[in-house]
């Protein structure tokens, strides 16, 4: 039987409303309640709109994962939550639930990185990581290589400008695809041919020079495909849809592969995790499992729905950091839009 | 019964324990945007390891990620407790400590609510209208020569102590809880915007009253 300390985690850096329950490193719950649908209309997530769902969402999603893990909130060690990256208002409501929460049960609070969340999750699913692992998150919010080597985090890169997401959004949208456009060129891409349009790779010539190697830039290649579909357009060619986003799709997980696993050589790293919701794309998980076994370099990748923002990463988070002795934060702290990787866990300043 | 109060709906941070008519604990911090920092600290110390029976909160109108703040931790303090949770309009406590210190006749109850606009309601022995938003310029002149409490030179914040003064008869007399007014109470509307279905109602579920609309907050033009 699972042992282990009994940690509720609560997400809301975004538009989802996460709340997760594990017990040591096992998942008991993972309740999600979504407000995508409402930021649709607009094609872009409206931080107030996500702000008020968030609120009306907590309670009942924190009663239904206490209901699914058939455990009572008394019964608790410790309650973990998003102090950033992320939007602050919808992170407030997370935050507040959670210092309420953790003052009312009288337990410690871990306020930590959304971002290690992402890598730390996949112990959920396929047991202890290795001590020292190469982590590639890729979402609508972030497009980051991150070292975990035993209990510290480090940042290896990052993106310059959209995040791997936020460039499936806008070439969805430039395709006349519904937000969030991930899934749809995904499926789309199936049937076009990702070699039909040779569409650029930002950051990767040779010339490319120290600073940006471990890099991502996907701005130019949102612009080279609206660019491409205006010429066809013009020239009056007929504009193959799959082909465009099967081309864009192939172009996106061809950079993000080859960075992370040059950072896994440079590194010396054989292990590769890759988290955040891009890395629920066929493409991404197929070409990384093929060039990974080529190098030699064992990738995890957590289910769809562990890969996407939730609770139950958090939760893991925070049941890591209890298990190690990590500190917990003041009930004073303060949440955070921007938190680099190398701050797990967020301390009251007072 | 001993309610804990706490209201954020304007620069201060408010949180009280009480037990009938008195106040066992209170604490205030004045700092438009530090509530999250501020509340759990000071609901920590209010409540000082008592048994807490009912908890209040303000429900604004107010600006909202500090009214968020406050709304969200009643909501979990109740749910961990296992305590009920209601919402009392935060301008009733700013009429209300008026006229506990002898302000008489029909008054204006009104905070700020940013972008040159106020939160108001007008009160006779209970709240006769409100709560809107409103630019002061688009105000009807008549109003502007009522007498005004909360904003001004000095401004007046809502006190815990005085939701949970109104509060505490309601919730003994077992009061209900207003429906949830969903559309007015999560969306309002944009044009000054008006809670006003909400009537005398006092006791009103533990959401915020928006007011306004989300959309009007992210866009603007
Ligand atoms: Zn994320």
């Amino acid at each position: 039987m699972a042992n282990g300390p009994l940690v509720l985690g609560i997400e809301t850096s975004c538009d989802e409303t996460g709340v997760g329950i594990v017990r040591g490193s096992t998942l008991l719950a993972d309740e999600v309640a979504s407000s995508i649908d409402e930021h649709a209309r607009f094609g872009g997530v409206v931080p107030e709109i996500a702000s008020r769902a968030h609120l009306e969402a907590m309670v009942p999603t924190i009663e239904r994962a206490c209901r699914v893990a058939k455990v009572k909130l008394s019964d608790v060690d410790a309650i973990a939550v998003t102090g950033g990256p992320g939007l602050v208002g919808a992170l407030l409501v997370g935050t507040a639930s959670a210092k309420a929460l953790a003052l009312a049960l009288d337990v410690p609070l871990f306020a930590v990185n959304h971002l290690a969340g992402h890598i730390v999750v996949d112990e959920l699913e396929h047991g202890p990581l290795p001590d020292s692992v190469i982590g590639l998150l890729v979402s609508g919010g972030h497009s980051s290589l991150i070292q975990l080597t035993g209990s510290d985090f480090h940042a290896l890169g990052a993106t310059l400008d959209d995040a791997a997401g936020e460039a499936f959004d806008k070439v969805a949208r430039l395709l006349g695809l519904p937000f969030p456009g991930g899934p749809w060129i995904d499926q789309l891409a199936q049937s076009g041919d990702g070699a039909a349009i040779a569409f650029p790779r930002g950051l990767t010539s040779p010339h490319e020079g120290e600073v940006n190697r471990l890099n991502f830039s996907f701005s130019g290649l949102k612009t080279a495909v609206a660019r491409w579909v205006k010429q066809q357009e013009q020239a009056g060619n007929a504009v193959s849809i799959p082909d465009v986003a099967a081309s864009f799709q192939e172009a996106v997980v061809d950079v993000l592969t080859q960075k992370a696993f040059a950072a896994c050589q440079e590194t010396g790293i054989d292990h590769l995790v890759i988290g955040g919701g891009v890395a629920a794309n066929s493409r991404l998980r197929a070409l990384a499992l093929e060039r990974a076994a080529r190098l030699g370099i064992s990738v995890r990748i957590p289910r769809p729905g562990l890969c996407t923002d939730n609770g139950a990463m958090i939760a893991a988070l925070g049941s890591r950091l209890l298990m190690s002795g990590a500190t917990p934060s003041d009930l004073s702290f303060s949440t955070t839009s921007v938190l680099p990787i190398e701050t797990v866990v967020l301390n009251g300043l007072g | 019964m001993i309610i804990l109060a706490l209201d954020t709906a304007s620069a201060a941070t408010s949180v009280a324990l009480v037990d009938g008519d008195v106040i066992l604990n209170s604490a205030r911090h004045v700092d438009a945007r530090r509530h999250a920092e501020v509340l759990a600290p000071l609901i920590a110390e209010v409540v000082a390891g008592h048994l807490v029976d009912a908890v209040v909160c303000g429900v604004g109108p107010g600006p909202y990620t500090g009214l968020r703040v406050g709304v969200a931790s009643a909501q979990s303090l109740g749910l961990a407790w296992g305590v009920p949770v209601v919402g009392i309009c935060s301008l009733d406590a700013i009429a209300h400590a008026a006229r506990a210190e002898g302000v008489t006749g029909e008054l204006i109850a009104a905070l700020d609510a940013r972008r040159k606009e106020v939160y108001w309601a007008r009160y006779g022995a209970q709240r006769l209208v409100g709560p809107f938003v409103n630019r002061i310029d688009d105000l009807d002149p008549e109003l502007l020569t009522m007498q005004w409490v909360g904003v001004g030179d000095e401004p007046r914040y809502p006190e815990a102590s005085s939701l949970a003064r109104i509060a505490l008869p309601l919730l003994s007399a077992g009061a209900p809880v207003a429906d949830r007014i969903t559309d007015l109470a999560t969306h309002g509307t944009d044009d000054g915007a008006t809670a006003n279905q909400l009537g005398q109602q006092q006791l009103l579920p533990p959401f915020p009253l928006y007011v306004r609309r989300p959309d009007a907050v992210a866009g603007a033009k």
